[in-house]
């Protein structure tokens, strides 16, 4: 008899948990489905002004495709209105790629938000080898645009009192043409 | 010669660095490697209007054969081969797609590649009931339409689609008034770029183009004879020509006394094949004549069947002559 009652309670015990649970866990669904339909979709050159505040996060993008990788299209830039800074997207989740005809076309594509940081010794090597290639043969034009972007890389670190300079990109994982 | 024997000379260690001016490598050699013919058969013939369309970007390297087919007629329809039942949800999809991009229903052809045989997928070129030409395919399991708008520039009789390795074209488009172009990549556009040929029917002609990194070289072979261009690769425009004049045969020749008529099941401009009577000359119902004529007077008054065995000669020409010398009257 005592056997039965335990069991019997212990039954009951374990309903309750189950339905605890399950209750939370519809909590969270409802949470998360209120947290998707609340999703900012960023203007491109508004998301590079908040992007180290959103690194690894799931954030949503919209731009103008520029360039698609011809081979596989397993990447492809876009620009913002301001056509200053292009981004790369790279083709993850359910994205097997984009095709070239998007070039041109406004995405709205989500993804996370990734970090690639070039340090301080890195620019220097780099800085090393595009004055080695143009006492090797000379191709000052092209070399005098790379010294550039490299001391324009080295503005920004000292303007953000940082030791590294950062490249953003997304893996993305769904998109959307803006009609 | 360079570019079709390339496998030799990377083998025996000579192949050059560059020809003509330009960088060669295998890969580029490759990409640049066209080799497309179309017979007028390809295109006179009954539409099965069962179409498959492949994923054009998969996650996975190379292409697989989907579990449904389409059919596009007034409207499209993604039939399930399995259970032969139509994807309600799927055909639905798509069919926002079309009318949303302005697809005029119903379409009057779709011109794919359906083979998995290939380094990438195009979808489909379609053509409405308005004379517009519309890129369709299934981009991450998605639509993907847009309008070439080259309806806008020439009356499109027929797009033959060519995935080139190098993607610097989509296809071939052949106009009513004869004039044959490829249609460019124009980066999210779509460029119409003429071939420097002369005009041609394409239910008529044979075309086969062969294309290297400096020229193409595009072959059209006519019931008249056949006309060679030599195109340079980037413009399209012509160097040199040669025209070959079609020249009758020994056999020709002699079939024209032999047979006077023969029967062919096969059309030359029909869809289907069915018996065509051809006539080849008065000179072999002459022959024919002479021959009936003649075994009425050798052997026409022996047999009781005379009569008629030289009308049958009459019909059959000297092939029945033979079978009547060679097959012994029984009734003797």
């Amino acid at each position: 008899m005592n056997m039965k009652k335990l069991f019997f309670i212990g039954l009951i015990l374990t309903g309750m948990i189950s339905c605890s649970n399950g209750s939370s866990t519809k909590q969270s669904e409802s949470d998360t489905e209120t947290v998707a339909v609340q999703t900012i979709v960023y203007e491109l050159d508004e998301l590079l002004k908040v992007a180290d505040q959103l690194l690894d996060q799931n954030v949503a993008v919209k731009g103008y495709v520029t360039h698609t990788c011809k081979h596989a299209g397993k990447r492809c830039f876009i620009v913002g209105e301001s056509q200053k800074t292009s981004f790369r997207v790279e083709a993850k989740g359910e994205i097997g790629g984009f095709n070239r005809e998007l070039v041109g076309s406004e995405l709205a594509i989500t993804g996370i938000l990734k970090e690639r940081r070039l340090t301080k010794e890195y620019i220097d090597q780099m800085e090393e080898q595009v004055n080695k290639k143009a006492e090797e043969d000379g191709s000052a034009e092209s070399c005098q645009a790379e010294l550039n972007n490299i001391s324009e890389m080295r503005s920004w670190m000292a303007e953000n009192g940082k030791e590294f300079y950062s490249i953003y990109y997304m893996d993305g994982l769904n998109y959307e043409v803006i009609e | 010669m360079p570019f079709l024997n390339y496998r030799q000379l990377v083998s025996d260690g000579r192949l050059p660095d560059s020809i003509g001016g330009r960088e060669v490598t295998v890969p580029i050699i490759r990409s640049a490697t066209i080799n497309y013919r179309q017979n007028p058969a390809d295109i006179i013939r009954p539409d099965t209007a069962l179409h498959i369309l492949y994923e054009a970007m998969p996650k996975r390297v190379g292409l697989e054969t989907p579990p449904d087919v389409f059919r596009l007629t007034d409207k499209i329809e993604f039939i399930d081969i399995e259970s032969n039942k139509v994807d309600e949800k799927k055909s639905r999809i798509f069919q926002t797609a079309l009318e949303k991009a302005g697809f005029v229903f119903p379409a009057q052809w779709a011109s794919g590649n359906p083979q998995i045989r290939k380094p990438y997928d195009e979808g489909y070129f379609c053509l409405d009931a308005a004379g517009q030409l519309y890129h369709m395919k299934m981009v991450n399991n998605r639509p993907f339409v847009r309008n070439t708008r080259l309806g806008e520039e020439v009356d499109i009789r027929w797009f033959s689609l060519y995935e080139s390795p190098n993607k610097r074209f989509y296809g071939f488009l052949f106009d009513q008034q004869g004039k044959s172009c490829i249609v460019e990549d124009g980066g999210g556009k779509y460029d119409l770029v003429r071939m420097d040929i002369d005009s041609m029917d394409i239910g008529r002609d044979r075309i086969v183009i062969m294309g290297n990194l400096l020229y193409w070289t595009v072959t059209i072979t006519r019931p008249d004879g056949a006309d060679v261009y030599g195109l340079d690769t980037e413009t399209l425009e012509r160097l040199d020509e040669y025209h070959f004049e079609k020249e009758a045969g020994l056999w020709e020749k002699v079939a024209s006394l032999v047979f006077p008529w023969y029967l062919t099941i096969k059309g030359s401009d029909s869809k289907y094949n069915f018996p065509v009577f051809h006539f080849t000359g008065w000179t072999g119902v002459a022959l024919s004549l002479l021959l009936a004529a003649g075994y009425m007077v050798i052997w026409g008054r022996k047999r009781k069947k005379g009569v008629l065995y030289a009308l049958y000669i009459l019909l059959t020409g000297i092939t029945g002559c033979l079978l009547l010398g060679l097959i012994p009257d029984v009734e003797e």
